[in-house]
């Protein structure tokens, strides 16, 4: 796993993440990012010492700052700065006998754990995933066994706890290998449940997690939670699309601008809340399993919903106007559709390289023609 | 909900499988089932190809073509000529 040069983290083809490394090479890290603890401010209760360390612990409860900031990320804001330091943690009261959780250093995730251990005596080792939460960053590659064995060697655990078990959350499972973890850290890896809130639970039941614990869940709930952040996504391109009508309709000399200029603005918002809004509401009685031909259903329903009866009594030209942004909304609709598979529970790797490779040319070749027929409209 | 788009690249050699059950703990679409104390694949139809199975096997009695099932990943990692990424 290695970060390219343009910021992104590209996972290698490989048979373990730790193949050909050496204990040296897993436990040096460059350039590591030493935040401070200021975003935990009013959260500390007091600090352990424990040789040359100084280990917070934390509390259970959110401050008002807290819940703010949750909603913050949820309309998809700051999201890549929101981060603790790792390392270790501690809640309540915790001792040598102590459980140890894993967790990420997303600290909407962080959050999460401490609240779910409300009432428990724990360590809580955050891993760095530079500020993502668990189960994007196993699949990346950066909430791993390497960074996982990193931190517990740099944390001494293996002095701190007499223990040597570490309670991983299961979707970090992606790129955990446990038997690896042993061999170089001496700790065993179990798995907790998916859900924080399930931790008390499974702490009561002796540490299993039952079916429901352990299964993951796509209900209309979930869905609808990520919609802001796609809205919040697509605003970019509405100012973008706005300003190319705005163009086209000054240059051709269009006569009620300001009229025609808004009717388009509002075609194309109500595209984007379409793929991003109700796409996600309807996805398990849309037709078809590609999430592209899903959306350009969707899209083909909401705009003959609108344009349908326009074509009615229009001249060639006024329909060329009209088949031009039916196809827009289409595209638009299902282009949202597809970004939606990197939001879902469930699209396999294999299915989404597939769609995705199949739907660009036919994308480009329909923006084209859409961005054709509007433009060529307006100047005859 | 299910994702039929092309055939799931999961595989599982029985014959390796040690039955530690540590796939069948770390699915989140419980694909698989123990039986008789080895591991077998229930519902292929529900993998995601997340890989979680693959990596924890420590006889490497699993392979799959493992990815994240983001598209602006894929695009992205056509974009820059490496791997998905994002």
């Amino acid at each position: 796993m290695f970060e390219t040069n343009t910021g992104c983290w590209v996972v290698e083809e490989r048979k373990s993440s730790l193949d050909g490394l050496s204990l040296e090479d897993i436990l040096f890290k460059e350039n590591e990012e030493n935040l401070g603890y200021g975003v935990l401010d009013k959260s500390i209760i007091n600090w352990i010492t424990l040789e040359e360390d100084m280990i917070p612990t934390i509390s259970n409860e959110l401050t008002l700052k807290d819940k703010f900031n949750i909603v913050v990320q949820r309309l998809g804001f700051n999201r890549k700065e929101y981060k603790v330091p790792s390392g270790l943690y501690g809640v309540g009261d915790p001792n040598e006998n102590s459980d140890v959780f894993v967790t990420c250093n997303y600290k909407y995730s962080f959050d999460c754990v401490r609240v779910g251990l409300k009432g428990e005596n724990a360590w809580i080792l955050v891993l760095d995933t530079k500020g993502i939460n668990v189960w994007c960053a196993a699949g990346k590659g950066t909430f791993s066994s390497r960074e996982l064995i990193y931190q517990l060697n740099k944390w001494n655990l293996k002095d701190i706890v007499d223990h040597r078990t570490v309670i991983v959350p299961q979707l970090g499972a992606t790129q955990m290998e446990p038997h690896l973890v042993k061999k170089y850290s001496e700790f065993n890896v179990v798995y907790g449940p998916i859900r924080s809130e399930d931790l008390v639970e499974y702490i009561k039941n002796g540490k299993v997690a039952d079916e429901k614990m352990r299964t993951v869940t796509f209900t209309l709930k979930d869905r609808m939670i990520l919609a802001p952040v796609e809205i919040n996504h697509s605003i970019k391109y509405l100012i973008i699309i706005s300003l190319f009508f705005y163009i086209i309709n000054l240059v051709s000399g269009e006569q009620n601008i300001n009229l025609i200029l808004k009717q388009e603005v509002i075609s194309i918002v109500y595209a984007i809340l379409g793929g991003t809004v109700l796409f996600p509401a309807l996805l398990p009685i849309l037709p078809f399993s590609s999430f592209s031909m899903k959306g350009a259903f969707l899209g083909t329903v909401m705009s003959l919903f609108v344009y349908g009866n326009k074509f009615i009594g229009s001249t060639t030209i006024g329909n060329m106007y009209n088949v031009g942004m039916v196809l827009g909304i289409i595209l638009i609709v299902s282009i949202l559709g597809l970004v939606f598979t990197g939001s879902t529970t469930y699209t396999s790797f294999s299915g989404v390289d597939y769609e995705t490779k199949k739907s660009i040319p036919i994308f480009i070749i329909s923006g084209i023609i859409s961005v054709l027929l509007v433009t060529i409209s307006k100047f005859l | 909900m299910e994702y039929n788009i092309v055939e799931i690249s999961l595989e599982l050699d029985n014959n390796k499988c040690v039955g530690c059950k540590l796939c069948w703990t770390v699915c989140p679409h419980r694909v698989f089932e123990m039986n008789q104390g080895k591991a077998t694949i229930l519902k292929k139809e529900k993998c995601m190809e997340c890989g979680a199975c693959q990596s924890n096997c420590p006889v490497g009695a699993i392979s799959v073509n493992s990815g994240v099932g983001c598209a602006i990943a894929i695009v992205n990692g056509i974009r820059k000529g490496s791997s998905p990424c994002c």
